[in-house]
């Protein structure tokens, strides 16, 4: 008795533009139109040809290929953001769940704590200490993210460990770790799914305002935000160079909330638990 | 008893987070005696500088002076700019907190009304075209919408100034003139959040037995919807708010870079450009304790909505 | 005969979807009172939401419901409101989540007044007030100013009752009013249903699943299944009779004890600051092969004794032993004692096969992959379900079969005791009958001991021999079933007793006056 069939929409059209983007970006490690940081000054500011199909920008380099490899870098910070972020917070998460007590407490200050630095803040203080770099940006927005999954975990995990299967998996006599592998994990499993989509969605956020800053990938590497910062000065001049970056972030944010409203709507437990 | 705590957890927060900001910014960068002179400078003249500048003392002397003179008030003299930080943070406040204001302003009173629409209208058209339209603004940067409004009402249309600041000396309208776009590109996103928690808190709590039981004593949908569902869907819109403001002020310092506003963000940035490590460590503590305050009256204000909560440990 | 209400082929749907209620049609005159009977998924409710235009959104209803003979079933939605609360009032089942948390209760009982447009405000807060002391909650027992979440289950029920009772309405749809309380509570919401409804010449739907429930306030029962009504005729309580007491163990002189606790104690923390000895200074003994019956109400600590004898928890005082051993100890191998949970969809993992299920109390035992198997496809035998149950997850089966996979999960180490916590409270009646005799059987095969919990003392003396009785964390009573049941010594054991809507056959002469309908409230 599904309530709302017609929901999975939201999945399939969230895969298709996140795959738009990923596909162009992940061709980009192996061939671009143009090496994006070639520059030729002949053909600066270019509109639409077959030549450049997005055209140029102020140095003549090829938009197409600068897209492809800018979301590129902007996709692999937020991965690898998120993959910090989880990779430290989930185990966390469950391990405040699993001992509960003072522990539980000191971890969840300490994911306070972080919490109070917004990412962009972080990126600022650690750029202004270490020079802006890939791996700034993702310790920043990493960081910032870990309270998120330690949260999201702890709290999935604290309603699955009072369940019964839980209670008898413990009569058994196995650890606290094995039943969290065994039983908590699996069982929170979708729900740390659609969070990771919809943190990668605001990871890809946050790392196009630091690019826009500054603060990302240092040049000659494009990212989508610097693109935007430069082309800020030929707005009035090439209107498309602001506005085809910042349509190549929003899409694919708006890809992956899709994704993660459709995960979310496919999973919600109030469809799928009692027959 | 449990406000007290809450009090002393954030005050906590804020003393440790000195402790990241101060190592982040005084220890990760290396010797800034060493910066100032050179690689050339001859070690006598090294350690008289660091003992001038207080370096020669052990680092957690050093910090606690640094957190003591800052909870006094004695934010030190940007190097950049001559001046006492405290004044510089005084003359960019005045635009910051309008345009966080205004933002603020625009993302409740347009997305609240925006999720209550939908929550009526639930799965219906209304419902479904109003969360399509709060996803797309959800998905989009501020600093975009910011470019792309500059592009419409001051490149296109020249309805109003593409960046900079009069100052409020020339009047408020022109001031608010100013910040009107900054706001709009900073509001929307936070106005898509807010509408998409309002429609789902209000939908869950009317599928609530209570709803259903305020109906059974004679009230419509509707009414039901605002006479219970409204008052308990109020806290998880709270929670929200207070969350969002993180991402506020972190739109804040980019956005400010988009209109060339003279703010505490672009001040936040220039400090970076100029090396201005003191500079930026108090201008980070201060947005960092306002962080935690905001949280901290969202906490406060969450135990006076809900009842049960006043109970808990 | 006028009816009051007059309900004509009833039909609920979701649109294109087939129907939920078909064709229903009955009467219920001025002062009548009827129940409808079924099991989950018959359509009873759904029945009353749609006489009161409450029916969850996307369902609708067809055919014709008139109150006083007018048609009010496609009335829009702002006249329909005011008839409900002013002639139509209903209690519904969920006493935790019924009421608006955030509202002080003395609100919600003046809320229908107030929705009415009756009295002004001053007055309605009097008669709230006065409302509450006629539903057994006068102000020193709960103030008008307290929240919901400062009430106990039984007490909330009371306030709905009292709400809907407040704009004096001539009908009051009751759906399932006792079915989240527990047997003790229940007993005394019924009693005080039954005083209200004849003090005020109500009419009365009574919607339940439980026939006993009906008989004991309704004389005439409409029984729903499928949508449809297939019964209907003068209601009866059914008939618990008819032991299979299992023959006793030989009596052995002094038998070694299995499990042993003494001065057992625990305490919780509550929120605030304050304690509660959920279990205190609680001395027992089960013997092997003894089948020993654990009676209380809720909230009187039998689930925390049962967490502290198996090893779950740890106590604050006393020692349990298990064999000889302390059962909370991690070296202790589990085994000797397994446990059967009251909920069968909730004890087996939703994301686990229920071959890997059964295996696990054997985690520790260091068999050999092929032995494992060996046991799991036993014990899956001795339950009455097939070896190709193995491959499958928990949701393939219905709630009786996955209570036998949760018996076979008991099994399969071998165990000495199983405790058996309200194993049958959570199925229908007709499965609650299969899965004692396979409880018996089982016993008598393999030479068990069994604690069984539960608050329903026909259960426990089809089981056990000897009965506990526990009161506030304590035990207050010890002894034969028999006796206990026809010689009740605690208050507790009587007031369990009295709370039994159908008493077995040959049922005594009540040893005591039945209580008062707010005699036993906590």
């Amino acid at each position: 008795m599904a309530e709302h069939p017609d929901r999975n929409w939201s999945l399939w059209l969230g895969v298709a533009i996140t795959l738009a983007i990923v596909l162009p970006a992940a061709l980009s490690l192996a061939w671009t139109p143009y090496p994006p940081a070639a520059i030729d000054i002949k053909a600066r500011l270019q509109g639409w040809s077959p030549a450049h199909p997005l055209g140029t920008d102020p140095f003549g380099r090829d938009v197409l290929s600068l897209l492809m490899a800018g979301a590129r870098n902007s996709i692999g910070i937020a991965l690898g953001a998120v993959a910090l972020s989880v990779g430290i917070g989930v185990p966390l998460g469950a391990l405040a769940a699993a001992r509960g007590g003072w522990l539980d407490d000191l971890l969840m200050r300490g994911s306070d704590l972080l919490f109070a630095f917004p990412a962009v803040l972080t990126a600022i203080m650690l750029a202004a200490a270490l020079g802006p770099s890939m791996g700034v940006a993702i310790l920043a927005i990493g960081l910032f993210n870990l309270p998120v999954f330690a949260r999201v975990t702890r709290s999935a995990a604290v309603r699955i460990w009072p369940r019964a299967f839980v209670q008898a998996a413990r009569l058994s006599g196995k650890s606290r770790t094995r039943i969290t592998l065994e039983h908590i994990l699996p069982n929170i499993l979708d729900q740390l799914l659609v969070q990771v989509t919809l943190q990668l969605a605001l990871a890809i956020l946050t790392e196009a305002g630091l690019g826009y800053l500054g603060l990302s990938v240092p040049p000659p590497a494009p990212t989508l935000g610097r693109m935007l910062a430069d082309a800020q000065s030929f707005l009035a001049v090439s209107p498309r160079l602001a506005i085809l970056p910042g349509l190549a972030i929003a899409l694919a944010v708006l890809g992956l909330n899709l994704l993660g409203d459709g995960l979310r709507d496919r999973l919600d437990p109030r469809l799928g638990r009692q027959p | 008893m449990r406000s007290l705590l809450r009090i002393a957890a954030a005050l906590l927060t804020i003393v440790l987070a000195s402790v990241l900001v101060f190592l982040a910014l005084n220890v990760l960068p290396g010797d800034p005696a060493a910066v100032m002179l050179g690689t050339e400078a001859r070690p006598d003249t090294l350690a008289a500088l660091r003992r001038q500048m207080g370096l020669d003392q052990p680092l957690p002397l050093r910090w606690w002076q640094w957190l003591t003179g800052l909870a006094r008030g004695e934010l030190g003299t940007s190097h950049t700019y001559g001046v006492p930080v405290a004044e510089l943070v005084a003359a960019r406040a005045v635009v910051s907190l309008p345009l966080a204001l205004l933002a603020l302003l625009i993302a409740v009173g347009l997305g609240i009304p925006a999720g209550l629409f939908a929550a009526t209208r639930h799965r219906r058209t209304g419902d479904l075209a109003t969360m399509a339209v709060a996803l797309v603004g959800l998905s989009v940067p501020a600093f975009w919408i910011g470019i792309l409004l500059v592009l419409l009402f001051a490149i296109g249309l020249r309805w109003l100034p593409a960046g900079g600041f009069p100052g409020w000396g020339a009047g408020i309208a022109p001031g608010i003139a100013a910040l009107i776009l900054p706001a709009i590109a900073l509001g929307l996103p936070q106005a898509a959040v807010l509408a998409r928690v309002t429609r789902t808190a209000i939908v869950e709590i009317m599928r609530l037995d209570f709803v259903r039981t305020a109906r059974s004593f004679g009230l419509t949908r509707t009414e039901a919807l605002r006479r219970h569902a409204l008052p308990n869907a109020l806290p998880p819109i709270v929670t929200v708010l207070g969350l969002q403001f993180s991402f506020l002020l972190a739109g804040a310092v980019i956005v400010e870079n988009v209109f060339y506003l003279p703010g505490l963000g672009r001040l936040v940035v220039q400090s970076v450009g100029g090396r201005d490590l003191p500079t930026l460590a108090c201008l980070v503590m201060l947005l960092v304790t306002a962080v935690v305050a905001v949280n901290l009256a969202v906490d406060l204000l969450l135990l006076r909505l809900d009842p049960r909560l006043r109970h808990r440990g | 005969m006028t009816g009051l209400l007059e309900v004509e082929r009833l039909t609920v749907r979701r649109p294109g979807g087939p129907p939920l209620v078909r064709e229903v049609s009955f009467q219920v005159a001025r002062g009548e009172r009827l129940g409808i009977v079924g099991a989950s998924g018959s359509g009873k409710s759904l029945t009353a939401l749609a006489i009161a235009g409450l029916l969850p959104d996307g369902l609708t209803a067809e055919g014709s419901v008139r109150l006083d003979g007018r048609e009010i079933l496609d009335l829009p939605e702002a006249e329909l409101a005011r008839l409900r609360g002013r002639r139509i009032a209903m209690v519904f089942q969920e006493p935790l989540t019924a009421l608006d948390p955030a509202r002080r209760i003395g609100r919600q009982v003046a809320e229908p007044l107030a929705i009415h447009g009756l009295g002004t405000s001053l007055e309605r807060t009097a008669r709230a007030a006065a409302l509450l002391r006629a539903v057994g909650l006068p102000p020193e027992r709960a103030s008008p100013d307290s929240f919901p979440h400062e009430l106990s289950g039984g007490q909330r029920q009371r306030v709905l009752i009292a709400a809907a009772l407040a704009a004096g309405p001539d009908l009051l749809l009751a759906d399932e009013p006792t079915t989240a309380l527990d047997l003790v509570t229940q007993r005394q919401i019924l009693d005080l249903l039954d005083e209200l409804v004849a003090a005020k010449g109500l009419a009365l739907l009574l919607v339940s699943h439980d026939e006993g429930v009906i008989a004991r306030m309704c004389p005439h029962v409409l029984v729903m299944a499928g949508g449809r009504i297939v019964r209907a005729g003068p209601a009866a309580a059914p008939s618990t009779a008819g032991a299979v007491l299992p023959p006793q163990p030989p009596g052995r002189a002094d038998p070694p004890a299995l499990l042993t606790a003494s001065g057992v104690s625990r305490r919780y923390r509550l929120p605030g600051g304050a304690t509660r000895q959920a279990v205190d200074g609680v001395d027992l003994t089960i013997t092997p092969g003894e089948a020993v019956g654990l009676v209380g109400s809720s909230g009187s600590g039998k689930s925390t004794l049962v967490r502290l004898l198996t090893g779950l928890e740890r106590p604050d005082a006393g020692v349990v032993r298990l064999e000889g051993r302390d059962p909370a100890e991690p070296a202790v191998p589990r085994h000797p004692v397994q446990l059967v949970f009251q909920d069968p969809f909730d004890s087996l993992d939703p994301r686990w096969r229920v071959g890997r299920i059964l295996a696990e109390p054997l985690h520790g035992l260091r068999l050999d992959p092929a032995e494992r198997h060996r046991r799991v496809l036993a014990a899956l035998a001795e339950v009455g379900l097939p070896a190709e149950a193995v491959g499958r997850h928990p949701h393939a089966f219905s709630g009786g079969q996955r209570q036998r996979i949760a018996i076979a999960r008991a099994l399969v180490a071998h165990p000495r005791l199983v405790v058996l916590d309200e194993p049958i409270s959570a199925l229908d009646r007709a499965l609650q009958e299969q899965v004692l005799e396979l409880l018996a059987a089982l016993r008598t095969r393999h030479g068990l001991a069994y604690l069984l919990v539960s608050h329903d003392l026909d259960i426990v003396r089809r089981l056990c021999s000897r009965v506990l009785v526990m009161a506030e964390g304590r035990i207050v009573e010890e002894g034969p079933v028999g006796q206990v049941l026809l010689q009740p010594a605690s208050a507790a054991a009587r007031a369990l007793l009295a709370a039994r809507l159908a008493p077995p056959a040959p049922s005594p002469a009540p040893p005591v006056a039945p209580p008062k309908a707010w005699d036993y409230e906590p």
